[in-house]
């Protein structure tokens, strides 16, 4: 075994640019998907995030029977509570985070209404409280952020086909780098290996350094892709976390460490997985 | 030692018939040359042995096994009773002396001191001297014989050479002949394929005479004559 490793060790500083170039390209694709990877985690969180914010706002005609509507709501299962804003709370927080407003708020009648912001259990629910809400007297029109939710939703989708194609073709590319480098390596040394043959020998001493080779391969990318996606992410996320505050970025060091874990054996895979096609394409046995 | 039992070897995609009903015995402890004129089947009769290819009718018996039977897991374990010279001495060009034998241990599960065993076998052929020197820093004879200590140092019970003096002047091919000699003394069965008329008669031994693939004549104290 330990043979095996230095001979493997050997035939990648012996072939130092063919084994770059492979590792190159394994790790451009790994990196690739990394940054795939950590987009999605975090557009999920963000959806998330809009998910458990999403409320539904109910506006009401001026007059309406407040204090029944809202014991009526909070009787229902699916709403987990209820809060009223009058027209003058309303007013006074949109003064507030808009002060130029102040001086126009004040010549003018209040334009806004009453208000029944109105938070679900499960935001899966919306459209079946949204019907309920309308059948109540009182009850002006209906808003909700589903809309947001839904673009959010649409764009996940998108990335998630795109990146399984993604994810293939660059699979594709790392496990053709793998191949034809180890193919190269088996070629490099055809008189060797039909010595071993003669002398008997076994397929697994003859193989052995070529896998393992194919396995290094996959473990430097590895390597090198998490030396470059770690700190690289730390940096965007330093950079971008006050600019896109929306953004809950991803920070927590289990789900970070899961791509990370699933990167490098992914990348050890397709060494392993390239080598074995080579080693069986390439060392078959005559007869 | 080995046996062939009504061996036939057609190439399909060139339909040559390379060995036609080939039936003989050699015993244990035996030297004997496989003769005939070129394209007669020497080489395929000895491929046959190592099983690098399979015969189309008959079976092949080496040490009382049918190794035309033989499992694929099971060739490394024929191949190590058997010790291969060939005419180009297919010796490894960026090792020295010594480590093609090493080599040849280690891709044999051998570990106990290798190199001493690698020497040993080196002395005998008489090339302790040049251990250190790649191949290409030998003469042609000398590769042969680092060949030769390389089929041996494991000991096999079975040599096996195609064409190996076949590159070499007369005097250093007597040499050769001489050295697989001293390891047939030694209880080794050895089979030398040549077409060199000048050594089997020099050198009179037990003759299989191959034409144009079949077995023409098997002679105790041969001569080359066809
Ligand atoms: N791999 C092969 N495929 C097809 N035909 C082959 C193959 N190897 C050998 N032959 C044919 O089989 C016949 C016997 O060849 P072989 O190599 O056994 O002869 P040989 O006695 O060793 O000749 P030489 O003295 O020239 O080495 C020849 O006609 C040759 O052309
Ligand atoms: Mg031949």
């Amino acid at each position: 075994m330990s043979y095996a490793l230095a001979q493997a060790m050997r035939a990648i500083r012996a072939n130092w640019v063919a084994s770059v170039s492979t590792i190159t390209t394994m790790t451009l694709s790994l990196t690739i998907l990394a940054g795939f990877s950590l987009v999605s985690v975090n557009l999920n969180a963000v959806l998330q995030n809009l998910q458990n914010e999403l409320q539904i706002a109910a506006f009401l005609d001026d007059g309406a029977p407040v204090n029944q509507l809202v014991d009526t709501i909070r009787s229902w299962p699916e709403v987990a509570s209820v809060d009223f804003v009058s027209k003058q709370q309303a007013l006074a927080s949109m003064v507030q985070s808009l002060p130029s407003l102040r001086q126009a708020a004040a010549l003018i009648d209040n334009p806004l209404p009453n208000t029944l912001e109105i938070r679900l259990v499960d935001p899966a629910q919306t459209p079946v409280v949204r019907t309920k809400l309308a059948q109540l007297p009182g009850v002006n029109h209906i808003e909700d952020g589903s809309d947001a939710v839904n673009t959010f939703l649409a764009i996940n989708d998108a990335l998630r086909v795109g990146g399984s194609i993604l994810i293939v073709v660059l699979l594709s590319a790392a496990l053709f780098a793998i191949v034809n480098s180890i193919r190269a390596a088996i070629a490099q040394r055809r008189t060797e290996i039909e010595v071993m043959r003669l002398v008997g020998a076994t397929r697994g001493f003859i193989r052995s350094p070529f896998l393992i080779e194919g396995f290094l391969l996959g473990l430097i990318s590895a390597v090198v892709t998490l030396g470059l996606a770690v700190p690289g992410y730390q940096f965007i996320v330093l950079r971008l976390s006050d600019q896109l505050a929306f953004i809950p970025f991803v920070r927590d060091n289990a789900t970070l460490g899961e791509i990370a874990g699933l990167l490098a054996a992914l990348s050890v895979l397709v060494g392993l997985v390239g080598s074995a096609i080579s080693v069986s394409q390439y060392l078959r046995e005559p007869a | 030692m080995i046996q062939f039992h009504h061996v036939t070897k057609t190439y399909p995609r060139t339909h040559t018939h390379a060995l036609r009903d080939v039936d003989f015995e050699v015993k244990k402890g035996e030297f004997a040359y496989i003769t005939g004129h070129s394209g007669a089947g020497k080489s395929t009769l000895l491929s046959l042995l190592l099983r690098r290819i399979l015969p189309t009718e008959g079976h092949v018996y080496v040490a009382g096994q049918d190794i035309t039977r033989l499992r694929e897991r099971r060739l490394p374990h024929l191949r190590r009773a058997i010790g291969m010279v060939f005419q180009d001495h297919r010796l490894l060009s960026h090792l020295s002396a010594l480590e093609n034998l090493t080599f040849a241990l280690r891709a044999t599960g051998n570990r106990g001191n290798m190199e001493q065993r690698a020497l040993l076998a080196l002395r005998q052929v008489g090339l302790a001297h040049k251990r250190k020197a790649f191949p290409i820093e030998l003469s042609l004879g000398e590769q042969q014989r680092v060949a030769i200590a390389r089929a041996m140092v494991t000991n096999p019970p079975l040599l096996l050479a195609d064409e190996p003096t076949g590159n070499l002047d007369p005097d250093t091919a007597m040499e050769i002949l001489e050295l697989l000699n001293d390891v047939n003394i030694k209880g080794t069965t050895v089979i030398v394929a040549t077409h060199s008329r000048d050594l089997v008669d020099r050198f009179k031994r037990r003759t299989l005479v191959l034409r144009n693939g079949e077995l023409v004549r098997d002679d105790d104290r041969g001569g080359y004559s066809l």
